[in-house]
Formats: C-alpha cells, structure tokens, sequence
C-alpha cells in the first residue's frame, strides 16, 4: 500500500519560488497574478480532478494535441491509467491546485521583512538572487515550517482526488491506493469486501498516530529551534 | 532602466505569465468547451465558441436530469449556517482565550492548537455513529455540526491573533466606565474583527464548501446532496455524455469563480494579514 505521496511536498519549493518572484520591488501586474495563481486553489478537489480527467484523457486529446504542438508528442501516454504513473499524476494535479496557499503565506511573509534589511544588503553590492537566498529566506523559515507541516496534513485529504478521479478502488489495480481510500474501502466496503466498523477504526487510528508523529516532529523538533526574529 | 535589468524584469515577468497560464488554462478549457456542440468540443478543442459551434444542451440536459438547484441551495445553507456559527463561537472563544487567565486555559488552548493539526475525518467513524444514535443521519444539521467542530480551531486561532493586535487601551477605558464583559465583547471587540472575516472565510468557509467527505458518509438522500457530492454523482452517471460533463463542471466553477473574482481583493488581503505566520 502506497503509504505517502513525497511529490507533494514539491508544493513547498515551488510556492516559495513563486512568492521570491512575486515579492520583488516594482514588479508590475503583481495583483493579477496573485488573482490568477490562487484561483485553483479556491475551487472543489472533485472539480479539478474530474476537469484534468478530461483532460488528460487521450479520447479527448487536448493534453496530446498540446504537447504535440511544441514537439513532444511522443512523449504522451495515458498517464492516469497506467499503474506506473497514475499516482505521481494525481499527486502533480494536487501540487497544481494547492501551491497557492503556500505561496501565499510565503508571500506575506517575505512582505513583512523591514525594507532597511534589504536596503543594507543592497548597498553592500547583493543582487536580487543572493538577497533573497542569504536575507529573505532565513527570516521566512518559520513560515515555511508551518507551512510544510500543514502541506503534510493536508495530504491525508488527497482522498478527495483519488476518490473522485479513480473511485474507491483506487486504480489501476489500487496503484493510486492511498490511507484515505484504503479507510473507505475497510469501512463501508466496497464490492466484493464487507464493510468492518472495527477495522475501519483501526485503520484510523493508524492514520491518526501517523499524523501525530508528524506533528509532534514539528512542535518538539523544528519549532523549538527556530528563533522568531523580532524586527 | 538598464538591458539587462530590462532583461531580467521581462524573465520575470515571463515565468510568472507561463505559471498564470498553467495555472488558469484547464479551468478555461472546460468552461469554454461547455458551450459548445459536441462535434466542435472534439473537432477543435482549443478554439472558443463561435457562432456555427455554439450551444447550450449540456446545460440544458444538465437543468433536467439532476436538481443541481437543490443542491445549490443545500450547500448555501449549510456553509452559511456554519461560517454564521464558526464566527460566533470562534470569537467568543478566542476572546475568551486571550482575554481571560483561568485555569486550565492554557491546557484548553493547546487542545485546541491540535485540532488545526490533526484532520477531523480521522474521527469518522465515531460521528457516524454519534449522528445515527442522535437520529441525525442524512439531514443537513449533521453536516453543520461536523463543519462547525471541523471549522474552529482554526478560526479561534487567526481570531485570537486579531483580538491580541487590538489595543488593550480600549478594553481598559470601557472597563473603568464600567461596561459590563459581554457588552465590552459585542460592542467594542466584535465590530473591531470585521477584517478577520475574510481570512477565516479563505481558511473554514472554502473547505466547507468544496468538501466531499462528509457529504458522502453523512447523507445519502438526493434531498441532502451538497452540490459537491451532487455533481460528483451526476459525472459518474453521465460520464461519456460529453455535453453534460462539461456543462456540469462548469457550473460548479463558475459561481465560486464569480464569487471569488468579486472578493479577490478582500480575501487576498486576509490572507496576507499576517493572522497565520
């Protein structure tokens, strides 16, 4: 069973490359940006599944006919069903929709750094790439661990996707089987299995204590060292 | 301006504009295949509707055979309901978490911190149960009390952040005119939390909103379908009837799209306020 989907975690990375880019001084278009990246975001998980459904479905043909115009055609397949892909797809479809929230709590966060701190490291001959690697981001760390243990949580609820883009059996052949999948399926049943109540709840309880590892390493580990820095 | 910081600016600006395209494109594509004949959704999938491919029997077919209006209003009232709910109980809590030194209050507020962290679907089973022994099972106030409990915490924690930016000169000076607490909290701290609205509604309203989950253990009726949980079951009935899937998905985007581009401003703002870091 496919225990966790470390893609997501790709959701980080790119929200703070985003909120770097959008952060910097004078940049026009800055509100529709913004507007635009977050839309996703604000809509259903079913919605967004159901829509790349479509379209990455080679009856439809748009995802085949697009990258055939740039000269990639060969390198389509069927990516939501063949067992190899299916889960990075789905996860790369969830990274597409939530990397607004981390974006833009990075995105605040990097406003509010003093403009004297930048203003210093300006003068001492810094450009824009090495400020924002050696001055922003350090002071943004906090922000980004909270960020990255909310990502983690939120992933427990990627049954939404898989639910409405696979079904309860998480196919093909339960590769894109997840906890949450796998909880519906022991509960209710599904098919040929009947639903157990009692092993439903062991399967939650198990999801239960994965999280509470997962945060605990936040409180105890990374919080306690992290300095808030006061301006 | 220099090249190269003329360069660099347009880079800038190019990565932006690709990741905005990426970004807004597939919802596009969908809305605007919706409005088009089924030869043309396969003909020429990337051009708009013109005149020759423009039509309107998706919606048509999708009007008739579902009660996406049923659904419509079932899902307003639940998400109304429970924001009006999570505002109330929220601020009251946080106020009185912040406000107040009791004891226990610390131990409360840790308890509360938690359940930001850990998901309340983890305690399915045990609110399926509770709703069927409270004969609640496939009604809308089960829903409501779910969202409510799941919406809190969170609620109670960018609340609590907004109440301690007031300043405390003004709780002070109505203290020594004597004002009693509830009236301090409903007459002087409750108008004051008007710009925290926005922010809790981007992080429990639009949740409550998009979820599927608990509409799917908890009603099982059409009666009680969220339009979530409604389109999700119309798409699997109707999956090779282009016309309607489109036109279904279409329908769910657009009213939080409209919604969304009003307010943008707003809950971008919220957002960006500074109550979650």
């Amino acid at each position: 069973m496919n225990l966790y989907k470390k893609l997501l975690l790709a959701q980080v990375p790119i929200g703070i490359a985003l909120a770097g880019l959008l952060s910097l001084p004078g940049l026009r278009l800055k509100g529709f940006y913004r507007t635009v990246m977050f839309l996703p975001t604000m809509l259903s998980v079913v919605i967004v599944g159901f829509s790349w459904n479509l379209i990455l479905s080679p009856l439809w043909g748009v995802a085949s006919g697009a990258l055939k115009a740039i000269g990639l055609g060969s390198l389509f397949a069927p990516w939501l069903g063949l067992e190899s892909s299916a889960l990075i797809t789905l996860s790369l479809i969830s990274v597409w929709q939530f990397v607004g929230i981390p974006m833009m709590l990075i995105y605040a966060a990097l406003l509010n750094i003093p403009d004297e701190l930048i203003d210093a490291a300006r003068v001492d001959g810094l450009g824009h790439f090495r400020i924002f690697l050696h001055i922003k981001l350090p002071l943004v760390l906090p922000t980004i661990s909270l960020v990255s243990v909310l990502t983690f949580v939120a992933n427990f609820n990627a049954f939404d996707l898989i639910y409405s883009v696979k079904g309860a059996l998480a196919g093909p052949n339960f590769a894109s089987d997840i906890l949450g999948t796998f909880f519906y399926r022991t509960f209710f049943g599904n098919q040929l299995q009947l639903g157990n109540p009692t092993m439903g709840s062991a399967v939650a309880t198990v999801m239960f204590f994965i999280i509470l590892i997962g945060v605990c390493f936040y409180l105890f580990l990374v919080q306690r060292r992290i300095r808030r820095f006061a301006f | 301006m220099t090249i190269e910081q003329r360069a660099r600016s347009a880079g800038v600006h190019l990565v932006l504009l690709a990741y905005s395209a990426l970004a807004i494109g597939p919802i596009l594509l969908v809305v605007m295949n919706s409005f088009k004949a089924r030869s043309a959704i396969f003909g020429a999938p990337l051009s708009p509707p013109d005149a020759s491919t423009f039509s309107l029997i998706g919606y048509d077919k999708v009007l008739r055979s579902s009660n996406i209006l049923t659904y419509y209003s079932n899902s307003l009232i639940v998400t109304l309901v429970s924001m009006a709910l999570v505002l109330l109980f929220g601020a009251m809590a946080a106020w009185a978490l912040t406000e107040y030194r009791f004891r226990g209050s610390t131990l409360l507020g840790l308890f509360l911190s938690i359940g930001i962290m850990v998901p309340i679907r983890l305690g399915s089973v045990a609110i399926l149960n509770m709703m069927r022994t409270a004969g609640l099972n496939d009604t809308l106030t089960a829903l409501i009390l779910v969202y409510v409990a799941q919406g809190l915490p969170m609620s109670i924690f960018i609340l609590s952040e907004f109440i301690q930016q007031i300043p405390r000169d003004l709780r002070d000076a109505a203290r020594c005119d004597g004002v009693p607490e509830t009236r301090i909290f409903l007459e002087v701290i409750a108008p004051l939390l008007r710009p925290a609205i926005a922010t809790v509604a981007v992080f429990t309203i639009v949740p409550i909103w998009n979820d599927l989950w608990f509409p799917l253990i908890l009603t099982s009726s059409d009666k009680t379908h969220t339009v979530t949980l409604g389109v999700q079951q119309f798409l699997g009935q109707y999956i090779t009837d282009w016309n309607s899937v489109l036109a279904a998905l279409s329908m769910a985007i657009l009213p939080v799209v409209v919604i969304y581009v009003i307010l943008s401003r707003q809950l971008i703002a919220g957002l960006t306020s500074g109550a979650v870091k």
